[in-house]
């Protein structure tokens, strides 16, 4: 199941194209927007996991983020995209190591009231990361290596 | 014991008048010590300053070598940090500003707010001396030498603000971090000047086929790497039959002879340009 999972993605390795996205219950194996699909599921039809063998569940790998964490991660292709306040990192999904971050200083003159300085989690599209900031800004990123594309301040 | 005591405090001037007046020692010990009271504290300041001067160039750059050049540069020339051996330092545009920033540090430069306010000031007027150093010049037209980028297939491994594939250094800020002529050789001999933190390593699963690329993360039991077409592969290393770090190469081809003459000269103007995002 794994192994036909792996080669359904094989063709488009790397890019996340729109029509993957559309089709995303298609790929239980990955997770490609922030509610799973487009139907807001947030339910992973995989089945490895079951009510009888849950309670067996060991940690593979942990992963220590700078700031808190309330992140909806995406899962593309092996690796699974994170975002924090004004920051994002890649890591292997097999290991949990780093394989780039990316890092927005916070404005200094920066006020949150009532919530801490978290960020809910990035989208993917082809080649790119999106990630919003604290400071308003939508930001692109390059999946491959984590260099900025393009930024662009959405609001004030 | 007692006379030599008495020579002593009247020669550095602080000593009261324990020798007998009317003895002749006395006297010239007298006309000694006037002398002294009058020179001593101008010689004591005049050299203390020289060797202030002295010492503020030295211990600067004693310093600036010891814990700035690993980024900056030897000379200033720029590295993982930008080069400072030019005469105008866009965020440093007075020395203040100058000795603030060291002190505060900037983005990934740590700062130095260890370093007594004199040892700063040495720091940064030794820095001052590298933009004091001859200019290098650049012939060449970047404007050009951006077409020549473009068809030599540099956008292949390179981001240029936001263009590009982002296997090989991003060139975004190049020219604030290399000389031309680090560039006009990177071009010619890769191999001559290999990037830092983009170690090049050949792995040979028990099954599948060798995967050649660049390290992205490395532990004790696994590896992951990125080849030259982007794809991301992870090992566990007690799967892997070979593993071998490939010293002293690099994916970059050489465009000894692809590129030259008036066409090189373009490119390493455009490259000199980049100085980041405006």
């Amino acid at each position: 199941m794994k192994w036909f999972a792996l080669l359904l993605c094989l063709p488009a390795w790397g890019q996340v194209s729109f029509d993957r996205i559309v089709n995303a219950s298609r790929e239980p194996g990955n997770w490609l927007t922030y509610s799973g699909n487009y139907q807001g599921h947030r339910f992973s039809p995989l089945a490895q996991v079951t009510p009888s063998n849950v309670a067996s569940l060991r940690v593979k790998w942990a992963y220590q983020m700078d700031s808190r964490a309330e992140v909806s991660p995406i899962v593309a292709d092996g690796v699974m995209y994170v975002t924090g306040p004004n920051s994002a990192a890649a890591l292997d999904v097999r290991t949990g190591r780093e394989l780039w971050t990316w890092k927005r200083p916070i404005p200094k003159d920066y006020q949150n009231i009532g919530f801490g300085k978290v960020n809910r989690g990035p989208a993917i599209l082809d080649d790119q990361i999106f990630v919003a900031t604290l400071d308003c800004y939508l930001v692109a990123l390059d999946t491959k290596s984590g260099i900025e594309r393009w930024s662009s301040k959405v609001e004030d | 014991v007692p006379a030599l005591h008495t020579a002593f405090t009247s020669a550095i001037g602080i000593g009261s008048m324990t020798v007998s007046p009317w003895t002749p020692g006395a006297r010239i010990l007298d006309t000694l010590r006037n002398t002294m009271r009058r020179w001593v504290p101008g010689v004591i300041l005049a050299v203390h300053a020289l060797a202030q001067a002295a010492a503020d160039d030295v211990v600067g750059r004693r310093i600036f070598e010891s814990q700035c050049a690993l980024c900056h540069g030897q000379n200033g020339g720029g590295g993982r940090g930008p080069a400072l051996n030019r005469p105008k330092l866009e965020r440093a545009p007075d020395d203040e500003a100058l000795r603030k920033l060291i002190s505060d540090g900037l983005g990934d430069m740590p700062g130095a707010w260890q370093l007594h306010p004199d040892e700063l000031a040495g720091v940064a007027a030794y820095v001052r001396t590298l933009g004091m150093l001859p200019h290098e010049t650049v012939p060449g037209d970047a404007g050009r030498g951006a077409r020549v980028y473009s068809v030599n297939g540099c956008t292949g491994c390179h981001i240029v603000a936001g263009q590009g594939t982002g296997f090989g250094p991003e060139l975004t800020a190049i020219g604030s971090r290399r000389s031309a002529a680090f560039l006009r050789q990177t071009i010619l001999r890769p191999d001559a000047t290999l990037p830092s933190g983009f170690q090049y390593v050949s792995a040979v699963p028990a099954k599948g086929a060798a995967v050649r690329g660049i390290r992205v993360n490395e532990d004790s039991f696994t590896i992951q790497l990125r080849d030259a077409r982007g794809e991301h592969h992870s090992f566990r290393k007690s799967e892997l039959k070979a593993l071998r770090r490939l010293q002293g190469e690099t994916p970059m081809p050489s465009y000894e002879k692809q590129i030259a003459g008036a066409d090189l000269d373009d490119l390493v103007a455009y490259l000199a340009g980049l100085k980041g995002k405006p």
